[in-house]
């Protein structure tokens, strides 16, 4: 069970004064759950804690600052379908770790996988003191496109989940199961939100987009952050506007089947039977294949999915020399609209901490963007393969294994009296600077 | 009864543009289909039009287009809320759409290969389904040889110049039928372009169909004229000038500067769904070669193989008017102006039709000339230019130069070629060998499709003789027409073959016998993975015999070319991360070309 470090290294050249913090323990040698983390506090190091959420996101962010620390959590939430019920435990951890103040919460964006804790422990978040809340700029309600594109992203989502139902689709793994679950994710944050948009307890809640830059974040000082995503511009809206809604059935008080949206073309004279004189009368094999192809409700569904990921905020810490790149679950359209700017190049080539977007999934890391980035960054990836086999993708992780000095699974990490069906991951690889927790995993930079 | 013969044309009323013009900029126009008797639907052919609507299960009434009354008056004329006339107009434009290909290619066209039961009425036609289902799109479907076409309301908050609220028909756009038929035209033409194997392949599709689309609407001489004298014979700017403009200002709000029906698709469609402008506008589009590198979303790289072909028709434009414009100035005529003299804006639309002609002929043709697989922008130049070689060597007004010089300032770069030269550019013949590659002597002729004095089994015994005939030459000579070694045990299917007879401007009679040979391997996605699925890689060429049976090109993409394969191989991964399906998947199927899915945006 032992386990050497990792004999790769980050280049030594790009560690800059005031990251001095990495000590001995960073070459623990075996992952038992009751070593105790290094305490935030410890050293003027920045600490980023993952913890095992099931199928979600949720990081605490602690900076040493003058006279104690400060702390930023991003996201809290978790899947329907992959809660494995810490999201309680990770709450009171939160609140001991922060002495119940946050600087700063951020929430990516507004999936039920990323804000869940805000509505289930919202009684323990009021106790919070916060001081800033931050959301990306399509949730602002002040902002007529971001009013408009939400609701047309929650429109769709509630059709769709109504025609799926009508249709008994449940949350398996064909194709159609499979978008059912993302499906899932788009709804029933209002709570979650609600409280998010209200600051918590007192905070003040910005709306990020692209371009953004903040000095002194948060009100602590020496922290900068830059905002990549989510884009503004015309061009790249359509990737987080979906397709229109076309007609899907829709359900009565009483379970039956509506069509309240459905447009009838023509006036009634036009509707001939199938009795009328010389008309070809289609074959019913026929009109299944037909009714097959237009029934776009799996591929709609995947498509919105994708356009509410890319509405992450995407956001480069940098504090003391370090910098931490946070992108949500930002996938490809999102990663585009900043990876081919000018600056996109240094800012690949200086990320010390990567938390790895959607998951792990196929088309949130690009390789392109992967590729650019410099050797030697450490990867957390908080993900699980419920309820989607196909995440995290194998192929990524094996060329981010190769890229970062280290890179931590959350569902590696084994909770101590946790829940006995938690999907399990690869044995775990804690290379210098991780260090684990009864469910989580903290990185010292 | 008297006897009477067929009339060689069947005139019909139909949108030029869409119903959102009105009767403005010669709206309506009449197409001349080529006659044929028609069953209510209508149903020819070719062409079976079938008005049933699959969200409402319900049929709506079939046009009788032999009816007297309606024959008498061209047809019905133009309505949103009668169904039958939107019949017959996805029915004509259509038709006109087969009718410019069978022009350009010298043959009849075919659908992608027939299946079904051949009792079925469907058979070998072309399903159109002109109010399928309650959606903002329209698509071509190739399993089921359809084409769908939706119906929607106009947004009610951003309708652009329809009504809010008001059910919206893509039937009625003229160039969405054009394009969607062009679709099914190509894949009939082409099957394995359907098949997504580099981001070219999917673009071609639409940029092709645009280009079809496009080009017809410019060689329609009503819909033109308009267009000319309102930007004073400068039709490819993006706005018109007002129809009242006494001295600079416009008088009539209502005539602010329109913009330009031509130069935007679909104009209704796109403004109906609200936030997403156009449909399609490349026109007009600075060339920027680094685009070439970066876009890979279909119709946006699609739209750089567009604006190529464009930027060459407006500048052979230019060179053909310029002599008109001169004679124009030296009678005091000022440049630019908004409107001009009638018989100019006649004599420059006449030129304008002509070009249009000539290069929609040029991109149709080209086709021909097409490797059978996995096509690139680039060599689809290559065919271009070498079509129009064989067709029109003298070449007066340079189309060629022009279309070379417009895909090279926009990047468009052919592999293997040495030069943006047309020798270098046309294609080669067979690859060198020791021996000279002797002619192949089982050229078959039979240019009539449905010669009455052969039985059909004779046809179809003959059908097979060429094939075998042919199979064995490529046997014989694989290396030279770019099949694989026959070490490696692929077999060759000889896929396609054609006799194409033409006539060129110099009145020299071509034959050409065009054959399509193809081989495949099955191949795994991921090399290093051992479970990963396997994925069908094609190679193949498109040989070209003069009428005596000796090799004139070979268009080869060879199916033991490693660095194809490692290409293909980085295209399916990069594909995954621009594809919402790809996220969840994990079946491992590689997700097909699916215009409805392209068309949906996504």
């Amino acid at each position: 069970m032992a386990r050497q470090a990792k004999a790769k290294r980050r280049p030594k050249s790009s560690r800059k004064a005031g990251s001095a913090g990495r000590t001995k323990s960073s070459t623990q040698t075996n992952p038992v759950h009751h070593v105790p983390a290094r305490k935030a506090g410890s050293g003027a190091s920045i600490r980023v804690r993952m913890y095992r959420i099931g199928f979600g996101d949720c990081f605490l962010v602690t900076l040493p600052v003058d006279g104690g620390h400060a702390h930023i959590l991003v996201d809290c939430g978790v899947h329907s379908q992959g809660d494995i019920g810490m999201i309680p435990d990770i709450v009171k951890n939160v609140a001991s770790e922060s002495g119940g103040h946050l600087a700063l919460i951020a929430a990516t964006h507004a999936h039920q996988d990323h804000i869940s804790g805000f509505a289930k422990c919202e009684a323990d978040f009021r106790k919070f003191k916060v001081d800033e809340v931050w959301l990306p700029w399509t949730e602002n309600p002040k902002d007529a496109r971001a009013r408009k594109l939400k609701q047309k992203h929650l429109q769709l989502a509630e059709t769709l989940r109504m025609h799926m139902q009508v249709k008994g689709i449940v949350v398996d793994e064909t194709p159609a199961g499979e978008a059912l679950a993302a499906l899932m994710n788009a709804a029933g944050n209002p709570t979650a939100l609600a409280l998010l948009k209200s600051g918590v307890n007192g905070g003040t809640v910005r709306y990020l987009e692209a371009g953004n830059t903040l000095t002194d974040a948060a009100g602590i000082k020496g922290l900068n952050v830059q905002v990549l995503g989510p884009p503004r511009d015309e061009k790249f809206l359509a990737r987080m506007d979906p397709p229109k809604g076309d007609r899907f059935l829709k359900l009565d008080s009483n379970g039956k089947p509506v069509e309240d949206d459905a447009i009838s073309p023509f006036v009634k004279k036009w509707e001939v039977p199938t009795t009328f004189t010389r008309l070809v009368v289609l074959q019913e094999e026929d009109k299944k294949a037909l009714k097959d192809m237009i029934d776009n409700a799996t591929g709609l569904a995947f498509a919105l999915d994708q356009a509410i990921n890319n509405t992450s905020v995407v956001m480069l810490l940098s504090y003391r020399g370090q910098n931490l790149l946070f992108p949500g679950d930002a996938q490809y359209g999102n990663w585009e609209s900043w990876m081919t700017k000018p600056d996109a190049e240094s800012i690949f080539q200086s990320i010390d901490f990567f938390k790895i977007a959607h998951h792990g999934s196929h088309n949130a890391t690009p390789k392109s963007a992967l590729e650019k980035m410099r050797d030697g960054f450490a990867a957390m990836i908080s993900t699980q393969n419920r309820p989607w086999p196909s995440i995290p993708f194998n192929k990524m992780l094996k060329r981010l294994d190769e890229k970062a000095s280290g890179v931590v699974r959350s569902d590696s990490i084994v909770v101590v009296n946790g829940k006995k069906n938690a999907p399990k991951g690869p044995a775990l690889n804690l290379t210098p600077g991780f260090s684990l927790g009864p469910f989580w995993c903290d990185y010292v930079l | 009864m008297s006897n009477y013969s067929d009339p060689a044309w069947r005139p019909l009323i139909v949108y030029s543009f869409d119903p959102s013009l009105g009767r403005t900029l010669n709206n309506y126009m009449t197409v001349q289909v080529p006659f044929e008797k028609l069953d209510p639907g209508p149903i020819g052919r070719k062409i079976a039009v079938i008005d049933y609507d699959i969200s409402n299960d319900r049929y709506y009434e079939p046009v009788d287009l032999e009816n007297a009354s309606v024959a008498i008056s061209n047809g019905l004329n133009p309505s949103e809320s009668d169904p039958r006339f939107h019949q017959q107009m996805v029915y004509a434009v259509a038709s006109e759409t087969i009718r410019r290909f069978e022009f350009a290619l010298g043959r009849k066209i075919r659908w992608r290969r027939e299946h079904g039961h051949k009792d079925d009425p469907f058979h070998a036609r072309l399903c159109i389904f002109p109010h399928a289902f309650q959606q903002a799109n329209a698509f071509y479907d190739p399993k089921l040889k359809a084409v769908l076409f939706g119906y929607f309301k106009a947004s009610d908050t951003d309708a652009g110049s329809n009504l809010p609220g008001q059910t919206i028909f893509t039937c009625l756009s003229h160039d969405i039928i054009a394009h969607e038929v062009t679709h099914a035209i190509l894949d009939g033409l082409r099957e394995h372009f359907s098949e997504s194997t580099s981001f070219d392949t999917p673009a071609f599709h639409e940029a092709f169909a645009d280009i079809v689309a496009l080009f017809q609407h410019f060689s329609l001489r009503d819909a033109l004229i308009d267009t000319i004298r309102r930007t004073g014979g400068l039709f490819y700017r993006s706005e018109l000038a007002p129809d009242a403009k006494p001295n600079g200002k416009p008088q009539i709000v209502g005539e602010l500067t329109p913009q330009n029906p031509l130069v935007g698709l679909g104009r209704q469609f796109g403004e109906a769904m609200g936030m997403r402008a156009a449909l399609r506008s490349a026109i007009g589009t600075p060339p920027e070669p680094v685009d070439f590198k970066n876009v890979n979303e279909p119709h946006s790289r699609g739209a750089i193989l567009v604006a190529a072909v464009f930027a060459a028709y407006f500048t052979i434009y230019v060179k053909r008017t310029r002599d008109l414009l001169r004679i124009a100035r030296a009678n005091g005529a000022l440049d630019g102006t908004w409107d001009l003299h009638p018989d100019l804006a006649e004599r420059l639309c006449h030129e304008a039709v002509k070009t249009a002609e000539h290069i929609l002929n040029i991109c149709i043709r080209a086709i021909d000339y097409c490797p059978p697989v996995d096509i690139q922008f680039g060599e689809y130049l290559r065919a271009m230019i070498t079509a129009d070689y064989d067709l029109v060597p003298s070449d007066k007004w340079d189309y060629r130069g022009e279309l070379i010089k417009a895909f090279r300032l926009r990047g468009i770069i052919p592999e293997d070629v040495s030069s943006y030269s047309e020798d270098a550019l046309r294609w080669c013949g067979p690859d060198e060998s020791d021996k000279p590659l002797p002619a192949f002597k089982g050229l078959r002729f039979d240019a009539v499709e449905d010669q009455s004095e052969i039985s059909p089994k004779q046809k179809k015994l003959g059908t097979k003789e060429k094939f075998q005939a042919l199979h064995k030459f490529a046997s014989e000579h694989p290396t030279e027409l770019g099949l694989s070694d026959p070490k490696h045990r692929i077999p060759i299917q000889a896929y396609s073959s054609r006799p194409i007879f033409r006539v060129g401007p110099d009145v020299r009679y071509n034959i050409d016998f065009f054959v399509q040979f193809l081989q495949q391997r099955i191949e795994k996605i991921d090399p290093d993975d051992p479970k990963s699925s396997t994925f069908t890689f094609r190679g193949g060429s498109t040989v070209i015999f003069d009428e005596r049976g000796n090799v004139r090109y070979v268009i080869q993409k060879r199916v033991m070319n490693e660095r194809r394969l490692a290409d293909q191989r980085d295209y399916q991964f990069r594909r995954g991360e621009l594809s919402a399906f790809a996220t969840y998947d994990h079946h491992g199927e590689a997700e097909p070309v699916s215009f409805a899915a392209i068309h949906r945006g996504y």
